[in-house]
């Protein structure tokens, strides 16, 4: 008999609890939406733009959704918005989740992190601070985020942070107005003693237009990209060699609705945070009743025609259920600029002997839901020349 | 001398997936994860409120295939490690 208390590596303590909770389908990691507005007014956006003053998650809603997750076994939770900080009781309902059990992880874009939340963040520490870095000048963050001297402010947030000891990491929106300064950003974040990452797909609107897809980087420039960034592609090959669980016709290959979920400002649940079509409500359903409407989606197939169904580049796919929903309206639907990037990527590896995928020869199968005209009017033109 | 403890408000108690979790709420803590044994969960439930030492050895011996005095030593490491990361309080019984 051991009476113990113990302690080791959080990576390897949340690896065994991902094991055990992927064929249970336990939803470790939560992702909730605390407000939708934010400080910023970025053009990329695909929240913000068209929220609301009401579109804010009250703290006694908050304290309900942390309960439920808890129980639920949800170890892990990411608070966003919009901006979190800009909530009138952000600091209330972040303690709520802590004193639920609950892993307490930040995104914000930094501008309103003074020395008040640098000393709340350092006396509560949250598992990570996520912020969006979105250039390296004033001039770009204007441009970007449509805010005076907000770079400025952000630098000095992260070095409040870095003084305290906050754990935090840059991150950067890979599109056509920041794309120049990435490498640049991950030097900076290096000097500045965190980790940086980069996204290179951009989400439409949820409740507005398809303008954002405009700053969407063309295949060749995402690929070109990736690889300034990660020279041999090391990160698309360790995705490629990972052992593949499971059903290789099911459309969700990912943890949403297995071991992720995602909450919005109104309670409203859905696979991930870049999935806004929801299955239930948590706020007036139980989480059993939301959890099993959420397997109904997640368990779907890919149709047999599907150009996706059998693609062995899915592991590292652009494309995802999730932002094909975005721009198709549909989770099974497809889009070929994305597979497009993955393609032109798997070329580069040597996995692909063109580049180009087959639909671009074929065609696209009838029934298959494809961009909507707005979208692809929106987003970048492909050339396979 | 006989004493009772019980536990702080130092960290959060959660059993995740087979894990007895302890959660630290605020900073300058050991680690902000802690993991119990499945038998030290057993005790830390009693620790809910003030309990004798005697009542947790009682518990172990009640629960588990385990002598007095094994569990009365068990017990006792376990009560001072929990007092090493501040996720007790102990006091003499006065009466």
């Amino acid at each position: 008999m051991t009476v113990a208390v113990r302690s080791e590596p959080v990576s390897a303590l949340r690896g065994r609890i991902t094991a055990y909770s992927r064929p249970r389908r336990i939803p470790i990691s939560a992702v909730v939406e605390i407000i939708a507005t934010c400080n910023f007014s970025c053009q990329h956006c695909y929240i913000a733009p068209n929220a609301a003053r009401e579109d804010v998650m009250s703290l006694e809603q908050a304290e309900l959704i942390f309960t439920r997750l808890a129980a639920a076994g949800t170890l892990s939770l990411l608070l966003t918005g919009g901006e979190v900080f800009t909530h009138r009781q952000f600091a209330e309902i972040y303690l709520a989740a802590k004193r639920r059990g609950l892993l307490p992880n930040v995104n914000t874009n930094g501008y309103l992190i003074g020395e008040r939340w640098a000393d709340f963040l350092a006396e509560w520490p949250p598992e990570m601070v996520s912020i969006s870095l979105y250039g390296l000048s004033e001039e770009r963050y204007r441009t970007v985020t449509g805010i005076p001297n907000a770079f400025g402010r952000v630098v000095r947030a992260l070095g409040l942070l870095r003084e305290r000891g906050v754990k935090f990491e840059l991150k950067c929106p890979a599109m056509t107005l920041t794309v120049d300064e990435i490498p640049a950003m991950r030097d900076f974040a290096a000097a500045h003693g965190s980790s940086f990452r980069f996204d290179t797909v951009i989400s439409p609107e949820e409740k507005g237009s398809d303008a954002p897809l405009a700053l969407q980087l063309a295949p060749r420039r995402v690929v070109a990209l990736e690889e300034e960034m990660d020279p041999g592609f090391s990160n698309a090959r360790r995705l490629l060699e990972r052992p593949k669980a499971g059903d290789p016709g099911r459309l969700y290959h990912c943890g949403g609705g297995m071991t992720n979920i995602s909450v919005n400002v109104h309670g409203g649940v859905s696979t991930c945070v870049t999935s806004r079509q929801t299955v239930g409500n948590l706020l007036e359903e139980s989480f059993e009743a939301v959890w099993e409407a959420m397997a109904a989606k997640v368990e779907r197939r890919l149709p047999d025609h599907h150009p996706c169904n059998g693609c062995s580049l899915r592991p590292m796919c652009y494309s995802c259920p999730a932002v094909v929903e975005q721009v198709t309206g549909s989770p099974i639907g497809y889009v070929q600029q994305y597979c497009a990037m993955t393609h032109l990527k798997a070329f580069k590896l040597g996995l692909h002997p063109t580049g180009i995928p087959r639909t671009v020869t074929e065609g696209i199968p009838a029934g298959i839901p494809t961009a909507r005209a707005s979208a692809a009017r929106a987003l970048p033109i492909l050339s396979f020349g | 001398m006989r004493r009772e403890h019980i536990r702080s408000d130092a960290y959060v108690y959660r059993h995740v997936g087979e894990e007895h979790l302890l959660i630290a709420l605020r900073r300058d803590r050991v680690a902000p994860l802690l993991q119990l044994t499945a038998t030290a969960a057993v005790l830390w439930e009693r620790l809910g409120e003030w309990t004798p030492t005697s009542e947790l050895t009682g518990a172990l011996v009640e629960r588990f295939d385990v002598s007095p005095e094994v569990a009365e030593a068990d017990v006792d490491e376990f009560l001072t490690q929990l007092a090493s990361i501040d996720a007790i309080q102990s006091r003499e019984i006065t009466s």
